[in-house]
């Protein structure tokens, strides 16, 4: 399923035209997006919870040139599913 | 008009106090809907974002799979059952098989 259907999904939930759904679908993404740039943890009870973790630079060697290269500092969303999310799902825990 | 950032005056009053540790929630959620939409109420806010959320979550039960561009994909995915010991008593488990959601970020997710 992709933003289009989910967008009719929300507009008839909701009760809001589809043409003003599709903005606030779009803020709501962004918003957390944002939020999460800034190191932010997004907690929405009942859903789950998203968190940027830092991954560390490692140090490996170019096995061709034997020179040391750091590979990616990287920057990771982890996303952990509420346990109301996973069990409200069809064959959940 | 559709900023959707969440900066540090997004809860001028101080009642949540999540803010203060830098979380987010469902409240700054509706917040930001709210002041991006204009002509909702709060309340109304509050009841789009549980939308939101419930229709990603049927998404999932109706397609197994939800993508949202430039965000990320959710995904059932499935647990095989298997058999584990009790950290404490050491007794055997059978730990059933199950679904759980699993998501991943789209790979432009920190550039734009």
């Amino acid at each position: 399923m992709k933003v289009p259907d989910l967008v009719n999904l929300i507009s008839e939930r909701a009760s809001l035209p589809v043409e003003q759904t599709k903005p606030m679908v779009e803020v709501f993404f962004r918003s957390i997006k944002s939020a999460l740039k800034e190191h932010r943890r997004t907690e929405l009870r009942g859903f789950g919870a998203f968190e940027v973790r830092d991954r560390e630079p490692a140090l490996r060697m170019n096995p061709k040139t034997g020179e040391k290269v750091h590979v990616g500092q990287r920057r990771k969303v982890v996303f952990k599913p509420s346990r109301l999310l996973v069990g409200r799902l069809r064959g959940g825990a | 008009m559709f900023t959707g950032g969440l900066g540090a005056n997004s809860d001028p009053a101080g009642e949540n106090t999540d803010v203060e540790q830098g979380n987010i929630t469902r409240e700054d959620l509706a917040r930001s809907l709210c002041q991006a939409h204009g002509g909702l109420s709060l309340n109304e806010s509050h009841a789009l974002v549980d939308a939101i959320l419930d229709a990603v979550q049927e998404g999932l039960d109706a397609d197994g799979r939800v993508k949202i561009r430039g965000f990320g994909t959710f995904e059932v995915v499935r647990r095989e059952a298997r058999t584990s010991r009790h950290p404490k008593t050491g007794e055997l488990l059978q730990i059933p098989e199950s679904n759980t959601v699993r998501f991943r970020p789209s790979r432009k997710f920190f550039s734009n």
